[in-house]
């Protein structure tokens, strides 16, 4: 899969009409300069040539350089992508762990108010365009209530030494408390307003499972047995209810990076999101390309996590 | 107590009310919008007040004018690439799953992989490598929801294909044009009803996404998206106007839209098991 997107992306960048070094430069400049970017970037040779040195600088590590500042794009992205990271794993547990809850509290109250109000509220949320969520929690808790701060992973007199990338877990290992109540205070509003874009899905699968299990009839065997019905809820029904969420938490993995990507830009998180997004403002042709394939590998990655998460909760699926 | 209110009808009928208001809304976008959308007034950025209803932005323009003739080119560029992929998904995921065998796994292996990638992602580097622009946008959206169409259509077709009728169709020797077209296209035609609806949601959430991050429309043309970024400038002077309303008509509309949506997919749902 990730050479297929790999090869997407060649083709995207190379083939579209539209010319990448006339859009980086811009519309006046001259014609030599323009030769010599696109020579520089070996942009003048014949495609299949292009592509194979495509694939070898990829898979060497050499990802080339950004226009902006000749930063390395690999070095950028390494070590912006720990903190996208840590806003994608808080928003999926963070959305998971609502959805979870919210989706069996309509299950348990079916046909009632609440759910009624559950249902309303998750075709709301999913309606919701995630960057105006955020500005609204921004206006909300940031300016009104002044409880927030509104942008930044931290703030530059509390900020961590650098171990792992993530913020959150760098204070931590480094028993630094002021530093970690810094980064919390930061990451909880995108980590919710990205949240909401899984609570929803996952919300939902949740109550129709629960909705399902519970008229099983292992339920009633439960019951009649005389188990408390917290027992019968968490034991039995809510385990077997629980599996497809995985599974539809791992298919919205990807759609949460795009979220990502428009969530670093509202809270001005320095993560691959934004700079995917500036790079794209700026015409940084070679920082956009490594931005995207980045983000493939990734997905790849996250596909195949998911796979052996599923295969190790169930131990019915054998392979 | 058990409040029985049916789900389907009542969501049907939501999304009905508001995908025709706002079609209505687009279509007399000059009658009812207060000002032009590019109306420069001396009143910068001031609070909603009866003049402005929803204030005026960092260059003096009534905002609510700009989100209604907004939402026109939200609507509009939706529609194109619904249009587009649409078109494209269900033909390519007809064909692949008439034909089965190695077509179709020629065809899917690709199609799955663009799927699992962000969507958005992809359009954005799509519309980035075309160049910005409001077809190109539209273009870039419906290449990157191409696969989400193909894959929908290919399993209802799957399933229509093994139905016993189209065997015998095939048995009498009906042609294979005639089976797609009379009759495996217009059993899926329910589901490709909301399957379109939920795709203009995704769209014009996209579409005003990609207006956020500077693709698309270049300024002054007024769009949501956009409109919603440049008025993020404004937040920390106090002015929330010109970012929350923009924002609130893009869900509104796609509210809309994925209302009617989930209704009609109830609806299919409820005639397939009433049968």
């Amino acid at each position: 899969m990730v050479l297929i997107v790999v090869t997407m992306v060649f083709i995207v960048m190379r083939l579209l009409p539209g010319d990448p070094v006339r859009v980086m430069l811009g519309p006046d400049a001259p014609d030599e300069t323009i030769e010599a970017l696109r020579h520089n970037l070996g942009l003048d040779q014949p495609i299949l040539t292009q592509f194979f040195f495509y694939l070898r600088e990829l898979v060497s590590g050499n990802w080339g350089r950004s226009l902006i500042q000749g930063r390395s794009v690999i070095q950028e992205i390494t070590y912006r992508f720990p903190l996208t990271l840590e806003l994608t794993l808080l928003s999926m547990g963070i959305g998971t762990l609502t959805g979870v809850f919210v989706g069996t509290i309509a299950a348990t109250n079916q046909g009632k108010a609440l759910d009624h109000l559950i249902r309303l509220g998750s075709f709301a949320g999913y309606s919701m365009p995630i960057f105006w969520v955020g500005v609204l929690f921004q206006l909300v808790f940031g300016l009104s209530l002044g409880l927030l701060p509104i942008s930044g992973a931290v703030d530059y007199y509390a900020e961590p030494t650098r171990v792992t990338g993530l913020l959150i877990l760098d204070s931590l290992l480094t028993l630094n408390g002021k530093a970690f109540l810094n980064t919390v205070s930061h990451m909880i509003m995108p980590s919710m307003v990205l949240g909401i874009y899984i609570m929803v899905p996952v919300a939902r699968i949740m109550r129709g499972e629960m909705i399902k299990v519970l008229d099983e009839d292992y339920i009633l065997t439960a019951r009649a047995k005389g188990l408390p019905e917290r027992v019968v809820m968490y034991k039995h029904a809510f385990r077997n209810a629980v599996l497809p969420v995985i599974t539809v938490a791992g298919l919205h993995f990807s759609g949460l990076l795009g979220g990502a990507v428009l969530t670093e830009t509202v809270f001005s998180l320095p993560g691959m999101g934004r700079l995917l997004a500036s790079s794209v403002m700026l015409r940084d042709f070679p920082m956009v390309q490594g931005c995207v394939l980045f983000f493939a590998l990734l997905v790849g990655a996250a596909n195949t996590l998911v796979d052996m998460t599923y295969r190790f909760v169930d131990p019915r699926i054998k392979y | 107590m058990r409040i029985p209110i049916p789900k389907g009808p009542l969501t049907l009928l939501v999304g009905i009310v508001i995908v025709v208001s706002i079609v209505f809304l687009v279509a007399f976008a000059d009658f009812l919008s207060p000002y032009g959308s590019n109306e420069f007034t001396n009143e910068i950025l001031t609070p909603p007040n009866v003049a402005h209803p929803m204030g005026t932005d960092a260059l003096g323009r009534d905002i609510l004018s700009r989100i209604i003739y907004g939402a026109r080119v939200s609507v509009g560029i939706g529609l194109a690439a619904v249009a587009i992929s649409g078109t494209i998904g269900v033909v390519v995921g007809a064909i692949s799953a008439y034909y089965g065998g190695k077509l179709d796994r020629a065809i899917s292996i690709p199609m799955d992989s663009i799927y699992s990638f962000p969507s958005i992602i992809t359009a954005l580097l799509i519309a980035y490598s075309l160049g910005g622009g409001g077809p190109n946008t539209a273009l870039a959206i419906a290449i990157a929801w191409i696969p989400s169409y193909f894959r929908v259509v290919r399993s209802i077709i799957f399933s229509v294909k093994e139905l016993t009728f189209i065997e015998a169709e095939k048995a009498i020797g009906a042609g294979t044009i005639y089976i797609i077209t009379r009759h495996i296209l217009p059993a899926c035609l329910p589901s490709i009803a909301s399957l379109l609806t939920l795709g203009m949601r995704d769209a014009i959430l996209a579409a005003a996404g990609l207006g956020f991050l500077g693709i698309g429309i270049p300024p002054p043309t007024p769009e949501l998206g956009a409109d919603l970024s440049e008025g993020r400038r404004a937040l920390l002077s106090g002015a929330w106007w010109p970012s929350v309303f923009p924002g609130l008509m893009i869900f509104i509309i796609v509210l809309g839209f994925n209302m009617l949506g989930e209704g009609l997919n109830e609806l299919v749902k409820l005639r397939r098991t009433t049968r």
